[in-house]
């Protein structure tokens, strides 16, 4: 599984036409892509210390798909709905009900109201973060996940994805047909998995 | 009854007017088939597998790829001789804002975020048994006599993916837009 075999199968599939470094180059644009479609996602637990609003979503990350503060599971809301509501706004506190990704940075989120107390620290007593383990007050994020390393059922529309890319480059090897062709049938691929 | 690889291959072949295999080597054509089989029984999950699994107690999220590792996508959960009912994870939210740490004395539902996180909903107070019904990775075909394990019905769908492919790497792009919209008609 893996880059490896994408690379060598897209080079394979481009009778070794293509340069195997703007493959590598494509593969990692590509994953990031894939990761917008939300196929392989991650929870993960946040510290949330009283007080701080903004946060920053966990490493190797793409597109935010819930928050959760201790058990619930926050609205997203738009700045002009918080505005609408409560003009100050931004310095409450308070147990958080909602949260935002309006006017921030792309890899923040803001809660609503910000948490008046710190979140319990995980103690893993049982093993089990999301089970007897999950701590109180805390903040949960439920996000798509950018992986290198794919599962080998998605090497096929990866590698005709990848070529598509590296055919239609201006290169001495450009072939836009082949190109059109490689995406076609990639993204036709990649739709029987998502 | 079953179909060796080698008889798939040589249809490829045959579509790709290559029969003696010189331009596209039959070990290529087999990778092909595997790849197009799996991505087959991820749409159409045709190779089945079920799965005793431990669930956590008071958990409902789990991450497939840790629970079964071959799986491709689950296509049912029973607890007992009760099949789970499938929703999308969106909807727990309308159900009630803190599902995530719901429980309940059975479990109702089961979603899939993605393709790798299993929502069994809601949480139990103690570990229970569920059964995972999961289209799983089949094997690759590693020979000409390796068996094609999906079932022979859609083995023309299976030649078709193949072959399509095939006339790509080749630049042969006349039947192409037929082939690809009869393949897009069958998997609709």
């Amino acid at each position: 599984m893996s880059k490896a075999s994408v690379l060598a199968l897209a080079q394979e599939l481009a009778n070794t036409q293509a340069s195997a470094t703007n493959l590598d180059q494509f593969y990692d644009d590509v994953v990031k892509d894939v990761a917008q479609q939300a196929l392989f996602n991650v929870i993960e637990i946040m510290d949330a210390p009283a007080g701080q609003a903004v946060y920053v979503k966990p490493d190797r990350t793409s597109q935010l798909l819930g928050v959760f503060f201790d058990d619930t599971m926050l609205s997203l809301v738009t700045l002009r709905e918080l505005e609408a509501t409560r003009p100050q706004w931004r310095d409450s506190v308070g147990r958080p009900v909602a949260y935002l990704i309006e006017d921030l940075g792309h890899d923040e989120f803001q809660l609503y109201p910000a948490p008046v107390t710190t979140g319990d620290p995980v103690v893993p007593v049982h093993g089990a973060p999301f089970g007897l383990d999950y701590p109180a007050n805390t903040i949960a994020v439920l996000a798509s996940e950018i992986r290198e390393d794919m599962p080998d059922w998605l090497d096929l529309p990866l590698a005709l994805i990848v070529l598509s890319r590296e055919f239609a480059r201006p290169s001495p090897h450009m072939d836009k047909t082949f190109a059109a062709a490689c995406r076609q049938l990639g993204t036709l691929f990649l739709s029987m998995v998502a | 009854m079953t179909v060796a690889a080698g008889v798939l291959v040589d249809q490829v072949l045959q579509r790709v007017r290559d029969e003696h295999a010189t331009g596209t080597s039959r070990p290529l054509v087999r990778d092909l088939l595997t790849h197009c089989q799996r991505l087959i029984n991820a749409k159409l999950g045709l190779v089945i597998e079920s799965i005793e699994y431990e669930t956590v107690a008071k958990q409902c999220v789990y991450p497939l790829a840790s629970v079964v590792p071959r799986a491709l996508r689950i296509v049912g959960v029973q607890q007992g001789n009760r099949d789970l009912v499938e929703v999308k994870w969106q909807e727990f939210w309308y159900l009630h804002r803190a599902w995530l740490r719901d429980t309940g004395q059975r479990l109702e539902n089961f979603a899939l975020v993605g393709r790798d996180m299993l929502i069994l909903y809601p949480a139990q107070p103690e570990p229970r048994t569920v059964t995972l019904r999961c289209a799983v990775t089949t094997a690759p075909l590693t020979s000409d006599d390796t068996p094609v394990e999906a079932p022979i019905e859609f083995h023309p769908l299976l030649v078709d993916l193949a072959t399509v492919v095939g006339l790509v790497r080749q630049r042969t792009y006349l039947t192409l837009p037929e082939l690809t919209e009869s393949i897009k008609s069958r998997l609709a």
